[in-house]
């Protein structure tokens, strides 16, 4: 009876229950709406978004002007070569790294790995001017090598964080086993260890391909006309006069929906990635 | 089984161990993993040092850009503007105002939407696919997103704005007293759904004993929030809290694409400036103690991060 008062309290059952259906439907749809009039407008006529029409005949104009008339794939080649080899050097030598942070005994272990992690930390506008002068001085501006150093500031602790958070999690038991059955160390590693971490080098190098594809500000300085991610020339169409918004719109939607699918694909390790591993799902 | 409490240890060199040490070091196995992490130091050390370095010295000269001007050793004299002239203050106040209330927004809203997630039996997944989108989006379409909604010529939260009569006169995004304000929401629908994740994976730690023993007690739903649930997912708030104040400080695409800092230096946040400062005006004396100062910020912040799920978090485990 005394447990039945307390749960039920001063609001009638009914409505408490509803009540998180209705937080949570209220909070979709403040997520959903700008996301859905992006979507609607891309498919805009001119006239019909100055007008805000809600009825309007769709048309593909947008997309046809930013997939044929537009230097726009050209610059998504540029992005997906960037984020992807940046993301597979990041992967690669995360994977090693982190194993090493994951076994190490070494002194000052907690040190180096808070120093690896710090490098990430730095702020944009920090790490901009010193690289900015740095890349003048060997040349790099306006290379791809350029974008793919600039991202490996962030993807590569990021991904030794990563993967020593997945190594951490395998009992040295399992490669010592194999150490016992005659493999050296490097054969422990590549032929045990790696595959029961696959998904998780996956799922980093998603995250990683993420954070790179969606920078703006580096690619903004460090690339030139041909090297231009897509990110970038989206700002630059809003640079000029009399801005095409179904445009703007059309390529917002080329840059985010890649991305958003890459999200739902990690989603199980999202948290865990956003946090370097301070949070498992 | 003595490895595990030797990792968790750090200061483990007690006198019994000594002997242990000793015998292990020889082996190759230190060698083996410096090895594999080697590549990653040096080009870490490479990217780090070098710009740090850079920083600090430019940060204490003034720095002839005309040419046939050399550098000129200034001191401290960089590091006392950034931290008396008015403008500079006006960016830290402004770094503050734009930090603080965007944390406090999205925390709020975070935990509400974790406990509500929480409390749901049906489309827990739908909505949480729902509300984690805007999370992937490329900062910049954010930018150009909200840039579009609240265009007082285009814009539907404009229009719909403009029907309760509310910025019909000025766009809100060049309004002084509005753009912060704007930037703050515009960050708080796309990062609320970090806080969500990270509160929600604590919830769900939680074991549901917990609650029916408190529900026992007579506790209502709000004393079971605030004595029960709260306590517990302190944590995880704290860690959100530390990791948002970090990439708030970090980044400011949003606002370049916007507002430009603009108007009138309203939404001027520290990392603005510092580009604006370094990059457009080529101030670089001025722009580097600045940003060794926000640097320095953030590593502190970042320090207390490591911290705190290193070593002080792991006792509630």
């Amino acid at each position: 009876m005394s447990e039945r008062q307390a749960t039920d309290g001063l609001v009638p059952r009914r409505v408490r229950e509803a009540l998180p259906y209705v937080v949570l439907g209220l909070y979709a749809l403040w997520t959903l709406v700008p996301l859905a009039w992006m979507s609607v407008s891309a498919l805009k006529r001119r006239g019909d978004i100055i007008q805000l029409s809600f009825v309007f005949e769709p048309t593909l104009k947008n997309f046809r002007l930013v997939f044929f008339e537009s230097g726009v794939p050209g610059f998504l080649f540029n992005s997906v070569l960037v984020a992807s080899v940046s993301a597979l050097v990041a992967v690669f030598f995360g994977t090693l790294g982190g194993y090493a942070l994951s076994r190490s005994d070494m002194r000052g272990k907690k040190h180096l790995a808070f120093w690896i992690i710090s490098t990430r930390m730095a702020p944009i506008a920090v790490a901009i001017i010193p690289l900015f002068f740095l890349f003048t001085r060997l040349n790099l501006l306006g290379t791809y090598a350029a974008l793919i150093i600039a991202y490996s500031t962030f993807n590569l602790p990021f991904a030794i964080w990563m993967m020593r958070s997945f190594f951490d999690e395998i009992p040295e038991s399992i490669e010592e086993a194999a150490l016992v059955d005659g493999a050296t160390r490097w054969q422990a590693f590549r032929k045990t260890l790696v595959p029961l971490v696959a998904p998780g080098i996956g799922a980093t190098a998603i995250i990683c391909v993420v954070f790179a594809w969606n920078d703006f500000l580096f690619a903004f300085m460090f690339s030139n006309q041909d090297t231009q991610t897509i990110p970038v020339s989206a700002a630059q169409q809003i640079g000029q006069e009399g801005i095409d918004w179904g445009i703007v719109m059309a390529t917002g939607l080329v840059i985010l929906a890649p991305m958003v699918a890459f999200g739902m694909i990690v989603r199980e390790y999202l948290v865990e990635g956003l946090t370097m591993g301070a949070v498992k799902q | 089984m003595a490895e595990a409490t030797g990792t968790a240890d750090p200061e483990r060199q007690a006198p019994d161990g000594e002997q242990g040490l000793v015998q292990r070091l020889p082996t190759p196995s230190l060698s083996f993993e410096m090895a594999l992490l080697l590549p990653s130091i040096v080009f870490l050390a490479v990217i780090s040092f070098i710009p740090l370095f850079a920083l600090l010295w430019m940060s204490v000269m003034e720095v002839g850009i005309v040419a046939g001007r050399s550098s000129e050793f200034v001191g401290l004299e960089h590091y006392a503007d950034v931290l008396t002239d008015a403008r500079h203050i006006n960016s830290w106040w402004t770094t503050v105002l734009y930090v603080g209330s965007a944390l406090v927004l999205q925390t709020v809203l975070g935990v509400l939407l974790a406990v509500s997630l929480d409390a749901v039996d049906r489309a827990e997944n739908v909505f949480t696919s729902v509300i984690i989108m805007p999370m992937m989006v490329a900062p910049v379409v954010v930018g150009l997103l909200w840039d579009f909604m609240l265009s007082n010529t285009f814009g539907l939260y404009a229009f719909i704005l403009h029907q309760f009569g509310l910025f019909t006169e000025t766009p809100i995004l060049a309004s002084d007293q509005f753009a912060l304000p704007a930037l703050v929401i515009m960050d708080t629908w796309q990062w609320t759904p970090l806080i969500v994740l990270i509160v929600l994976a604590r919830l769900k730690s939680i074991p549901n004993q917990v609650y029916e023993a408190a529900a026992i007690d007579g506790a209502d739903p709000w004393q079971r929030f605030r004595y029960v649930t709260y306590p517990l997912i302190k944590p995880a708030i704290a860690i959100a809290l530390l990791l948002r104040s970090m990439d708030l400080l970090r980044f400011f695409d949003k606002i370049f694409i916007t507002t430009g800092g603009g108007p009138a230096d309203a939404t001027k946040v520290i990392g603005m400036f510092i580009y604006e400062q370094g990059l457009r005006y080529q101030n670089y004396g001025p722009a580097s103690a600045l940003g060794i100062l926000l640097l320095v910020v953030t590593i502190v912040i970042g320090f207390l991060f490591v911290e705190y799920f290193m070593g002080g978090a792991g006792d509630d485990e």
